[in-house]
């Protein structure tokens, strides 16, 4: 047992003494401005607009908002389907399991580094509503601005994740 | 003290001396790190001057290598080119054999004739011929040069051939203008070359007017020729601080993560001392277990592989599971784990195995073992309930389709993943065999005689505990056939690797392995059911996906996008635009082809009037303009028009605006259609990845209906159902997740059916989706795919276990046989696998031809016919109605100009080269022939061609038509055939590998046998009888074998008698003589003293006393005769030296191993250490296993253990026994049971035992076998005896 003390404690204290050198590389995060200047699309189209009448499924879209916004893959999994599509700007497209998905949408979370997102379009009419808004990024040092659509599925008493594109 | 310290790492604890520095290093890169961030901080300025040079400098470089390669190729070519038309004998077609060579196959190359006539060129026309004379560059001059679609580096250059000058054009891509979101697409683009590997936003401008920016963020920088003429100019944007900390952070990490994997290497090498001082073999694996689950979470908190690689194994698109926290988050991960997994697994079979082979004789712990049972099964039915769910995960959290890979051989990620499922099954199976040998071990099945029996009858309560565990469960996984073929198979290798192969380790694996692989693609095949089952829902899903809602925000990502289009913008100021290339630019960019859509682009001028498009699936377009120019046109606009066969149109508009004015209008269309899913029109080559329905059940197979308040309004598939077939979709009961499962009926078959149920502008929606059950099943093909690749990788394994033991490699005779059969049985079978290959390619070449002959066949009478009819009507017309009439993709060509192509829009948008393949130009022009096949290729998607010459209105014409748009389909692709051949193929050469190993044993076993029993009968046993079940040749051998021993031991018997009786007579002859010599003084001074008494003499007494003397010296004499006589007679002294028992009786009994017996040393002792002799002890050991074979046991155990100072050594075997009234004398000379034994082996073991200060005997004898044991002193316990006797 005193073997063992004596080889491994100083190592021990070598390991304490190194963690905060890993603490300190991370990378820098950017802030998410509280105030940003959304552009929202002006789809001039031939059916009138329906604005969110359905406050459950607002409450679920803000949810996914403010779980993007803090890269929040864990709530943003509870809310998708066991089958959810996906259509993303790096490649992603297809259906995806819930188990599969929170790792695509960390990966993607991680290199395409939100700066503002918005969803300024809430559409309830039918019983799978959508909602429309902008994605603005930071991608490896470029910034870039897409445009998101989400559209939820009534799975019994909760509200469910059925599309995510990205373009 | 240095010295004392550095003499503390000796041995292994250098390693933690490695450890100490490598600490050190990471510790000093932390205090180093912040030193240089805010280095960089302070000297931002010059740094970045620094940086943008080197960036300047780098992208210099890389242009200049490309230039270089440019320039290499046509300075090569044109050598070539030289050589070929100076030489007379140089035809035509050896000059477009040249141009059309693979080493060109990236490149374009034109070759044109002094007067400007082209006269070679290869499958890429890249500039224009009007564009290339006269020359805008000086010749040898590398510019650039726009086409329609791509950008080209390209380069001009003259040869002079007698007196003549001919010009040739040589072209590299520098960067395509469009994108496909598939695999064909391959990817060039200069510029995202350069963002990606700087990190950093990049333009270029390909023309040497470009100016430099102006802006302050940004850099800019000329771009020079070979000549130094400006060709274009580089834009890129300034690196900024955060991108180049986090960089310089990033690498730092980098270089400690890598540094903390060595640590936690080297540590565990550090204790392995004290690993291997562990006395409990439980202990030392629960140690590993935990070592190894540690360094795997280290390098999955540490980011190791994923930080590592950038590759596609390392997203998990591919596959991921959130299980372990994130240790299968992707297909590299999943395959560290599964090393780890393995590791571990064989660790345990090792430890199993060790176990199996040496546990306690004296029963200690036996009752208490017992106990271990019902948690070992529960251990095996949890751990194989978990295979199955990773099974079932690997299938369904994977977008990898294992069973319709396109090629053979799959793609990266699909390969690594099916490593993986081997690996993984292979550790869990290696589990599985290790709680059935545990079981088996503490049930003491093996020392049993009918030990076949309780084997059999563990296997079924296996069985039927299998099927209960299952029952039991809520959602079972597999079904209780699966289970019980499972079982079945995990028992077959338990009984081959307890029972009849334990002496061979390395076969073990490779059946196990081919055990592993066989379960694990039973398992995928079964879950890839369920998922094809499930795809019924993911297409009922795909279906619904695209509404309404979805097509307008496509559409207005596309016009918004459209809307800030510079180069469009542009492109109306030129005159030479290629609008309809610029339409599908436009397209291609957008969410229409990602998405797969039956979609349009157009571009119309400011007058509405149509100048280009592109569009697939979309019919008049242009029909429903109307309703959006008469409103206000200068804002987009998007309106959904219902077309007059009730499909809905998504029809949208927006204008293209210059300093506020409009110079032009560009409308995109969506026709929303459930044919979208395999929809005809779209080509191939242009749809999307997404692949999402016919990736895992091919969509013809599907019956898909649309209701509408409970009617009927849409059909996909072949068959129209009645009300009443569709009855019960309409009544189906939906859960509360609108989800229904049910079985249909539809043309006597039965088809399970999807149905789900939405609401959509409040009218009821249903779509079901069915496919006919028998479509479902298990078939060899899906086996054989994966097959093909796990054979590959035990083969591989097989090879690897074979190096590793290359030492211990013995050229035998059996291993001569063993590559003989492989040798003679592989040949053949690679050879008749590819003449297969070969046969059905050419088939399929056939089959194409023939199909392409019909269709071109079909062109041709329906124009033949239209002309006949109508002899007046323009060619034109009559080729555009046979195109649309017959549906089929054909061209028309006169000379190498086509004049007609069905398919123009992809022509005029520069997907396809308008002029004639070389080739067929050379065949049928040159050669004359009248048909020519060719394989073509769009990037890399290829397809086939078909030539024909014919005479249409007096004309020579060529009618080409290929299947790039609407491919042939075979019964059989080739990569079908592929699968079945060498699957089949490789599923044999395992096999063969199996039976020549067993057949090259079987046959090789009698002379092995034959070889040991020469060694035991050097070592002096002449007892040796190998049993004779042989025929032929080796019966003969075996025979002679036999009564060449017997010979010997007669004749040993013989010269000993003979030798004895020699020695008896020589030593009677000895002692005669040697008697003789005082016999004759005795007898002489007995005369002597009977005559002196006889005759009175005087001196009698005194020559009394002197022959007295004289015959008691004598008499001493043949005392010491007889003394030195007894010695001799002794036996021959004993070789007594230091000797350790184990290594002694474990190199014995491998003179047995092609005996039918099993034998097993066991002990706890690591050495034994007596003073014996060895070649007795030998002797000794061989004479007990002869004994025990001859009374018929199956298997011996030799135990060895150390007892009050003294080593014992116990033989049980489990023959016959002796019989109890011959118990007492077994020990004594000349007594045997066996008829022709001598009866002195006991007796000579009892005696050269003694003589060794130990003693033997009989422990125990009864029908179920015998057990003696022997026991000598310890050497250790005698020396210290002797010194404690020395200093008494």
């Amino acid at each position: 047992m005193r073997i063992y003390l004596k080889n491994i404690l100083p190592l021990a204290f070598s390991f304490f003494l190194c963690a905060p050198i890993y603490a300190q590389n991370k990378p820098l995060e950017y802030k998410i401005p509280t105030d940003s200047n959304q552009k929202s699309l002006d789809l001039k189209t031939h059916e009138k607009k329906d604005f969110a009448t359905n406050e459950q499924v607002v409450e679920v879209v803000k949810n996914i908002q403010d779980a993007m916004v803090n890269k929040d893959v864990n709530t943003l999994v509870d809310h998708l389907s066991p089958q959810t599509y996906f259509n993303l700007p790096n490649g992603i497209s297809g259906y995806y399991s819930s188990n599969q998905a929170y790792f695509v949408l960390d990966d993607f979370l991680k290199t395409y580094r939100i700066t503002s997102f918005n969803f300024n379009e809430i559409n309830t009419k039918n019983n799978t509503p959508f909602a429309t808004g902008t994605y603005e990024y930071d991608y490896k040092g470029n910034r870039n601005s897409a445009h998101i659509y989400l559209q939820l599925r009534n799975a019994g008493k909760n509200w469910r994740i059925t599309q995510i594109t990205i373009n | 003290m240095g010295i004392e310290f550095l003499k503390r790492f000796k041995d292994d604890r250098k390693y933690f001396a490695i450890v100490l520095f490598i600490l050190f290093v990471i510790f000093i890169s932390g205090i180093v790190t912040p030193v240089l961030v805010e280095k960089t901080k302070n000297n931002w300025d010059d740094q970045l001057a620094n940086k943008i040079l080197n960036i300047e400098s780098s992208v210099n470089s890389i242009f200049s290598a490309k230039e270089s390669k440019l320039l290499s190729i046509k300075d090569d070519l044109a050598n070539k080119i030289r050589i070929a038309l100076n030489e007379p004998k140089t035809t035509y077609g050896s000059l477009i054999k040249l141009i059309n060579s693979s080493q060109y196959a990236d490149c374009s190359i034109e070759v044109l004739a002094p007067n400007g006539r082209m006269i070679g060129w290869n499958d890429v026309i890249a500039v224009k011929s009007e564009d290339i004379l006269p020359l805008s560059y000086p010749a040898g001059e590398a510019h650039f040069y726009n086409s329609d679609l791509i950008t080209y580096l390209t380069v001009t250059d003259t040869l002079l051939i007698e007196n003549d000058q001919f010009y040739f054009v040589v072209s590299i891509p520098i960067e395509k203008k469009y994108k496909l979101h598939n695999d064909y697409y391959k990817n060039v683009n200069f510029t995202k070359e350069l963002s990606n590997k700087f990190s950093t936003q990049f333009s270029i401008a390909y023309n040497p007017f470009s100016l430099l920016s102006r802006d302050g963020r940004r850099f800019s920088f000329e771009l020079y020729n070979n000549k130094y003429n400006k060709i274009g100019t580089v834009t890129f944007l300034k690196p900024s601080f955060e991108t180049a900390l986090n960089l310089l952070k990033a690498q730092v990490s980098q270089l400690q993560t890598l540094l903390v994997v060595l640590c936690i290497l080297f540590l565990g090498f550090g204790f392995k001392r004290e690993f291997k001082l562990l006395k409990y073999r439980v202990l030392k694996f629960l140690v590993f277990v935990i070592y190894c689950g540690l360094f795997r979470e280290a390098l999955y908190f540490l980011n190791i592989p994923s930080r590592m690689l950038n590759s596609p194994i390392t997203d998990p698109a591919y596959f991921s599971s959130t299980f372990g926290g994130g240790i299968v988050r992707s297909p590299a991960e999943f395959f560290i784990t599964v090393v780890f997994l393995l590791i571990i697994g064989i660790k345990a079979f090792l430890y199993t195995r060790d176990y199996f082979t040496s546990s306690l004789e004296n029963g200690k712990f036996k009752y208490l073992k017992v106990l271990l049972i019902l948690p070992l099964m529960f251990l095996f039915f949890i751990t194989f309930r978990s295979l199955n769910a990773s099974i079932k995960s690997i299938i369904f959290d994977s977008t990898l389709r294992y069973f319709k890979e396109p090629d053979l051989f799959p793609s990266l990620p699909a390969l690594v993943m099916n490593l993986d499922t081997l690996m993984f099954s292979l550790s869990v199976v290696f589990m599985l065999i290790v709680f059935l040998m545990l079981i088996v071990s503490v049930l003491r099945i093996k020392e049993s005689k009918y030990w076949k029996y309780y084997f059999l009858v563990l296997f079924v309560v296996f069985e039927v505990l299998g099927i209960a565990f299952l029952r039991i469960q809520n959602t079972p996984l597999i079904t209780p056939v699966l289970s019980i073929v499972i079982i079945a198979l995990l028992f077959i290798v338990v009984y081959n690797v307890c029972f009849k192969n334990f002496k061979t380790p390395s076969y073990n694996y490779v059946f196990i392995a081919l055990i592993a692989s066989v379960i694990s693609i039973t398992l995928l095949n079964y879950f890839n059911l369920d998922l094809e089952r499930e795809s019924l829902k993911t297409t009922a899903l795909e279906v619904n996906r695209s509404n309404d809602n979805l097509l307008r925000f496509f559409l207005n990502e596309t016009l918004s996008n459209v809307e800030k289009n510079e180069d469009l913008k542009k492109s109306f100021s030129l005159l030479s635009s290629n609008f309809y290339s610029e339409a599908f630019i436009l397209w291609s960019s957008s969410p229409l082809q990602k998405e797969s859509l039956n979609s349009s682009v157009t571009i119309l001028d400011k007058d509405f009037k149509e100048v280009g498009y592109f569009s697939v699936g979309v019919e008049d377009k242009l029909k429903y303009l109307d309703s959006l120019k008469t409103e206000s046109a200068d804002t987009p606009q998007i309106v959904q028009i219902k077309s007059d066969n009730g499909q809905t149109l998504f029809f949208g508009l927006v204008p293209i605006k210059e300093r506020g004015i409009i110079i032009g209008y560009v409308s995109a269309a969506i026709n929303e259609n459930i044919l979208n899913i395999r929809d005809n029109n779209f080509p191939e080559f242009l749809q999307s990845n997404k692949n999402i329905i016919n990736s895992v059940i091919d969509p013809q197979q599907l019956k898909i209906y649309e209701f509408t308040d409970n009617k009927l309004t849409k059909i996909y598939g072949n068959i129209y159902p009645s009300l009443n077939q569709v009855k019960p979709i309409i009544n189906a009961e939906f859960t509360p997740d609108n989800e229904a499962w049910l079985n249909l009926t539809l043309n006597d078959e039965n088809y399970l059916t999807y149905a789900f149920k939405t609401q959509v502008n409040g009218q009821s929606k249903i779509t079901s989706v069915s496919v006919l059950e028998k479509n479902l099943s298990w078939n060899l093909f899906n086996f054989f795919k994966i097959f093909i690749i796990h054979s590959i990788f035990i083969i591989l394994l097989f090879i690897l276990i074979f190096i590793a033991q290359f030492n211990n490699f013995k050229y035998s005779f059996r291993t001569q046989l063993l590559i003989a059969f492989l040798i003679i049985s592989i040949i053949p079978v690679i050879i008749l696998a590819i003449y297969n290959r070969q046969i059905v390619k050419e088939k399929t070449q056939e089959a194409i031809l023939k199909e392409l002959n019909v269709r071109s066949e079909f062109v041709e009478n329906h124009i033949r016919t239209q002309i006949k009819n109508d002899i007046e009507k323009p060619l034109d017309e009559v080729f555009q109605r046979t195109g649309d009439e017959l549906g089929i993709s054909f061209s028309i060509y006169e000379g190498t100009t086509p004049i007609f192509n069905s398919k123009d829009q992809f022509y005029k948008a520069g997907l396809f080269s308008d002029k004639l393949d070389p080739e067929a130009y050379y065949q049928m022009d040159y050669l004359n022939y009248r048909e020519f096949l060719d394989k073509e290729h769009l990037d890399n998607y290829n397809y086939s061609i078909f030539y024909k010459r014919a005479k249409i209105g007096g004309r020579n014409l060529v009618i080409s038509v290929n299947d790039a748009f609407n491919k042939i389909q075979l019964t059989y692709s080739v990569v079908d055939v592929d699968v079945f051949l060498f699957g089949i193929y490789s599923f044999a050469a395992i096999l063969i590998i199996i039976l020549s190993t067993f057949m090259a044993n079987r046959i090789s076993l009698p002379i092995r046998r034959l070889t040991k029993a020469t060694e035991s009968v050097a070592h002096g046993d002449f007892s040796v009888e190998l049993s004779n079940k042989e025929r032929g040749e080796i019966k003969d051998l075996l025979d002679g074998f036999n009564s060449m021993t017997k010979e010997l031991q007669k004749n040993q018997i013989e010269l000993a008698e003979l030798e004895r009786e020699n020695a008896w007579k020589e030593m009677a002859k000895q002692v005669a003589h040697e008697i003789k010599n005082p016999l004759t003084p005795m007898k002489l001074a007995v005369q002597q003293l009977v005559i002196s008494y006889k005759e009175k003499n005087k001196n009698f007494d005194k020559m009394f006393k002197k022959l007295s003397s004289t015959l008691l010296s004598q008499i001493e004499n043949l005392s010491m005769i007889a003394t030195e006589f007894s010695r001799f007679a002794r036996m021959p002294n004993y070789k007594m030296e230091a000797i350790d028992l184990i290594p002694v009786i474990k190199d014995t009994i491998n003179l047995f191993i092609d005996e039918k017996v099993e034998i097993n040393v066991k002990t706890n002792l690591v050495y034994a250490h007596v003073e014996s002799d060895k070649v007795q002890l030998r002797r000794m050991i061989i004479n007990f296993i002869r004994n025990s074979i001859q009374a018929k046991s199956s298997k011996i155990d030799i135990f060895i253990e150390e007892e009050e100072e003294n080593i014992k050594v116990y033989i049980s075997d489990n023959g016959s026994g002796i019989p109890e009234r011959y118990q007492d004398k077994i020990f004594e000379s000349k007594f045997s049971t066996k008829p022709k034994g001598m009866g002195l082996g006991l007796k000579l073991a009892k005696r050269f035992v003694e003589n060794s200060k130990g003693w033997i005997k009989l422990v125990q004898s009864s029908g179920q076998g015998t057990t003696f044991m022997v026991a000598i002193p310890a050497l250790s316990f005698k020396n210290r005896k002797a010194t404690n006797e020395h200093s008494d």
